[in-house]
């Protein structure tokens, strides 16, 4: 796989993951399923990938959506703190049980996104059916 | 009022565990750390946002100092084999920014029921 489309995909992906699409992981997935990139060099690579999409989809919004920064500054030194053991973790565990927890977490993540994509559009449509004379 | 004050404190509490779990989630795999923070968020405080879409900026913002740390972690251990970063960052940043700007103009269910299909076949295929 070459660079340019290497770089077509990573323009995409930003933008689904700038709209809230692909429960985090497309990226990941290009990586290790087309380009055949090591779990491990794939999770760094959308850990960098993340800093760059997110902190421009933040710039660009940061005036029309409404931030709750106390709790967001709480979060994050506990969310830090996480992820420092969750690094030592990912530091000493093979590329092979990688890819396995990591397929297990998609398969969560995703059937999670599915139900609540499913449950919008039934409530929508009873929305439908209640409005209707 | 001490009652709505005692659930919003365990709210709070519920939220910050989650975001530990987050962050281990995010500093073993790189990814889904997000996902962790938009369920409790939604389960917990939508009723304190006006739009579900700022459930998900907020969860971005957590998660951009925790994916940080998760990288510079990484490359401090010698994790991270710098090729180019600039081909990942430009279309990141260029994308980001679509992204960000469609999120308040498009309705996602469509193209997010497709996408999650190819992450739950992908999830599967790497457990085989």
């Amino acid at each position: 796989m070459n660079k340019v489309s290497d770089a077509i995909a990573a323009f995409i992906i930003a933008i689904l993951s700038g709209m809230g699409v692909g429960s985090g992981g497309l990226l990941m997935i290009w990586l290790t399923e087309v380009t055949n990139y090591s779990p491990s060099e794939a999770r760094s690579i959308n850990l960098l990938f993340f800093l760059f999409s997110a902190s421009s989809a933040l710039l660009v919004c940061i005036k029309r959506r409404q931030f709750k920064f106390k709790y967001i500054f709480l979060s994050a030194i506990l969310g830090i703190i996480g992820s420092v053991i969750g690094t030592y973790i990912g530091m000493n565990v093979s590329n092979e049980v990688l890819r396995k927890i990591f397929g297990y977490m998609l398969i969560f993540t995703g059937t999670y996104s599915f139900i609540s994509v499913i449950s919008k559009k039934k409530r929508k449509s009873n929305t439908r059916f209640v409005k209707s004379p | 009022m001490t009652v709505y004050t005692f659930r919003k404190k365990g709210k709070i509490i519920l939220v910050l565990i989650t975001s530990f779990a987050a962050g281990i989630c995010n500093g073993f795999l790189g990814a889904g750390g997000g996902i962790i923070l938009v369920f409790s968020l939604l389960s917990l405080f939508s009723d304190c946002f006006e739009d579900k879409k700022d459930i998900y900026a907020n969860a971005q913002a957590i998660m951009l100092p925790i994916s940080f740390f998760s990288y510079v972690l990484y490359c401090l251990n010698g994790s991270i084999k710098a090729e180019n970063p600039a081909l990942i960052a430009i279309p990141a940043i260029l994308g980001g920014a679509v992204g960000g700007l469609l999120l308040s103009r498009f309705k996602s269910e469509t193209v997010k029921g497709f996408f999650t299909a190819v992450v739950i076949i992908s999830g599967i295929r790497m457990i085989m």
